[in-house]
């Protein structure tokens, strides 16, 4: 079924493609992009990563896609960032949203975003705080994220809040295992995750252990980018290096600096009904 | 999974660059090649070469024992992977590819140090325990030279390969290989874009990709022009040994290769024995500081090789049959060592400066530029890393050294002059040289400027041909 995904290709060479600075020119950088005709901007400064093309691929993945339904829905939005998600789901009519991120920075840029689209402050549930701690019971609707994706290295570590964002353990999969090992304490049944899941990051080792677990796994879309290296510009032999050996044990995909995300949509079966 | 980009793009499609594509492709990355695969391949030095596997017989009396520590070590960890590096070749092609074993080092009149050239020749292969015998030159099969030879040198670790074989079986290999792509044009430029680079041919194809090699010799510094990206790589200065080589069918056999040691600036004479038969006649060098690459062989080049192989190898040479002359231009740097490996930006890297070994380092070569690659830093501190210091020499320091050589070069082969003239044309090119190099005249200003721009030994040949311009 591969041909029915539907495939987005961005040019090379190029950041920034679906979500561009725009704006202001003092204060943070400022990204404006169009969610089911809203129009949201998004400022991000600091410790906080800016939206890449990554993140933004799944809001173009949802946007001609009628079946995740959002109007009302309770969503956690884990590793929020600069608040995308939070406010994209939010001006499309979700009812309340749980921002969550380990950096505080980003949390408050969450709630920033939110009141920058005009959004009721009482709609934003913003914790700081490590996903492997959140208490359940299963209460959401959607869960959204969009995963660091680097593995890890001593040649271009950091301890700051765009490291976090951007790199995820030794082959880059650390917060993809946490969300699937947490996944039922979250969800409730018949919610779904949604996951800008990159192909540095085994796609086909996450599809399936949803799919193992009883999750009904769909891509929503295949988006072809550059791999969004700017911040390790310096460093980017070694980081490709490590891909390199991932890519050998067939757990990464991508070609010179062109790889994928896939947007996948993973429901929780409703008992009885698996 | 994704068309139109790569991991690594070599530019260059000569030994360095396919060697380099081949191990690349090897350890599992996409590579695109930009470089001549059809056609008269002008210029390229793989083309051109007597692909003798010269561990110790470049070794010079002169060098210092620290370059020829260096440059022996790279060349023998070149030779004791050559056999499984044409296995593999043979391999992936389906070509067999045979090395034929042994190369004679004779000397004799003609080069006034032949004994002491042999002598380090001798000393450096018994330092790193191979084998050296010392021989009659009675003993080697096809020396029958006008000057009479008093010495011979037999290295039988030493080998020669027929080098058109050899490129055409490693351009099958790349070609046939699926993780390769090949883009039949020269490259024309390379810009970033992102943090992407982009390789440009003259084909009006461009290749995206993370990695870009420059195997493209002495048009390397034409490629990369004078922009920012050419200032991060910071490449060294790079010319070329403009050389020219026959090949010939001639009324005698050369059952495996003859040289003289080294000299005048050029890799003395020797015959490489080819397959059925035919016999390659090479070598000469001549420092170019723009290279030509459409320019066909000179008749004075021509008349140099017959001339000289006459002289020292066998006198039957002009009773041979001319089969095909080759111009190829030999990469080479200031301190004559090559250039392998990361550039000052992280996805750039040299493969060239190679000079006359480019035959026998290819497999070395291509190894130390795919680990700069797949494991960064590897080689960071590698004598032949594109990131070393590379001083220009004193220039008092290079016309002492050179003009002996010049004086040589003119005489040779076999021109006499009277006992003690040598000598005197020495000290009298000296002074002359010395008064060039801080005269305020405008000859002097010219020598000075052809100085800067390529301060090195071989620049002195030069200074003849700029001699006449100037009168």
């Amino acid at each position: 079924m591969v041909g029915d995904r539907p495939r987005l290709v961005l040019p090379p060479g190029v950041g920034n493609v679906l979500c561009p600075i725009g704006g202001e020119t003092a204060g943070p950088a400022v990204g404006e992009y169009v969610f089911r005709g809203c129009r949201l901007r998004l400022g991000a400064a600091g410790d906080v990563l800016f939206p890449t093309d990554v993140g933004v691929s799944l809001l173009a993945a949802l946007n001609g896609e009628a079946a995740v339904p959002i109007v009302g829905a309770q969503v956690l939005d884990v590793g929020c960032g600069s608040g995308l998600y939070t406010v994209a789901l939010l001006l499309a009519g979700a009812a309340r949203v749980t921002a969550l991120d380990v950096n505080p920075a980003c949390t408050a840029a969450a709630i920033d975003n939110a009141a920058r689209n005009g959004l009721d402050p009482g709609v934003v549930e913003a914790i700081t705080g490590d996903l492997a701690a959140l208490a359940g019971p299963p209460r959401w609707d959607l869960v959204v994220c969009n995963p660091p994706h680097f593995p890890s290295d001593p040649a271009y570590a950091s301890a700051d809040g765009l490291e976090t964002a951007l790199v995820g353990g030794v082959d880059g999969r650390a917060l993809y295992d946490v969300l699937l090992a947490r996944l039922d304490d979250l969800l409730r049944p018949g919610g779904t995750l949604l996951l800008a899941h990159s192909s540095l990051t085994d796609v086909a080792r996450t599809e399936a252990r949803l799919t193992a677990a009883g999750y009904a796994v769909r891509t929503l879309q295949v988006c072809e980018l550059d791999i969004p290296l700017r911040r390790y510009a310096a460093a980017r032999d070694v980081l490709l290096a490590r891909l390199y050996q991932l890519r050998a044990a067939g757990s990464a995909a991508f070609t010179g600096l062109r790889f994928e995300v896939h947007t996948l949509a993973a429901t929780r079966p409703v008992e009885g009904q698996e | 999974m994704i068309k139109g980009s790569a991991d690594v793009t070599v530019a260059g499609s000569g030994l360095l660059g396919l060697a380099t594509a081949f191990e690349l492709a090897q350890r599992g990355m996409a590579v695109a090649v930009v470089g001549p695969r059809t056609g008269p391949h002008g210029g390229q030095a793989s083309r051109a070469a007597g692909a003798m596997l010269t561990v110790f017989s470049e070794v010079e009396s002169t060098h210092p024992p620290d370059r020829v520590r260096v440059e022996v070590g790279e060349r023998l960890a070149a030779r004791a992977g050559y056999e499984q590096w044409l296995a593999a070749i043979t391999a992936a092609s389906g070509r067999s590819l045979a090395l034929v074993p042994g190369v004679w080092v004779v000397a004799n009149a003609v080069g006034a140090d032949d004994a002491a050239e042999l002598a380090a020749i001798r000393a450096a292969a018994i330092e790193h325990g191979d084998p050296a015998e010392t021989a009659d030159p009675g003993e080697v099969i096809g020396l029958a030279p006008q000057h009479r030879a008093h010495q011979a040198l037999w290295l039988p670790t030493e080998a020669s390969v027929d080098a058109t074989a050899l490129t055409a079986a490693l351009a099958a290999a790349v070609y046939g290989h699926p993780r390769c792509t090949w883009t039949d044009a020269l490259v024309t430029g390379v810009r970033e874009s992102g943090e992407q680079l982009v390789v440009a041919a003259d084909d009006g194809t461009a290749i995206t990709c993370a990695h870009v090699v420059l195997a493209a010799g002495a048009a390397i510094p034409v490629v990369l022009g004078d922009g920012e990206l050419a200032e991060q790589v910071g490449a060294p200065p790079l010319w070329s040994g403009r050389g020219t080589s026959l090949l010939v069918r001639a009324p005698f056999t050369v059952p495996v290769a003859i040289r003289t040691p080294n000299r005048g600036f050029a890799c003395g004479s020797h015959l490489v024995p080819r397959p059925d038969g035919r016999l390659y006649l090479g070598g000469t060098n001549r420092l170019s500081t723009q290279p030509d690459y459409g320019r066909s062989a000179g008749l004075d080049e021509i008349a140099t090789l017959v001339h000289d192989g006459g002289a020292e190898l066998n006198t039957r040479l002009r009773e041979a049959e001319l089969l095909d002359v080759r111009v190829g231009h030999r990469p080479v740097t200031t301190d004559h060592l090559p250039l392998l490996g990361r550039t000052g930006h992280p996805m750039v890297h040299l493969a060239t400066g190679t000079y006359r070994c480019g035959v026998l380092l290819a497999p070395r070569a291509a190894q130390i530029v795919a680990d700069g690659i797949t494991t960064p830093g590897r080689h960071d501190r590698h004598p032949y890393s594109p990131r070393r210091p590379m001083p220009a020499p004193a220039l008092a320091e290079l016309l002492a050294g050179s003009t002996h050589g010049l004086v040589e070069m003119l005489c040779q082969p076999g021109g006499q002059l009277p006992a003690g003239g040598a000598e005197r044309l020495e000290a009298f090119l000296n002074a002359a040289l010395a008064e060039l190099a801080t005269g305020r005249t405008g000859p002097a200003a010219a020598v000075q400027r052809m100085w800067r721009r390529a301060p090195m030994a071989e620049t002195v040949p030069l200074l003849l041909d700029a001699a006449a311009r100037v009168s």
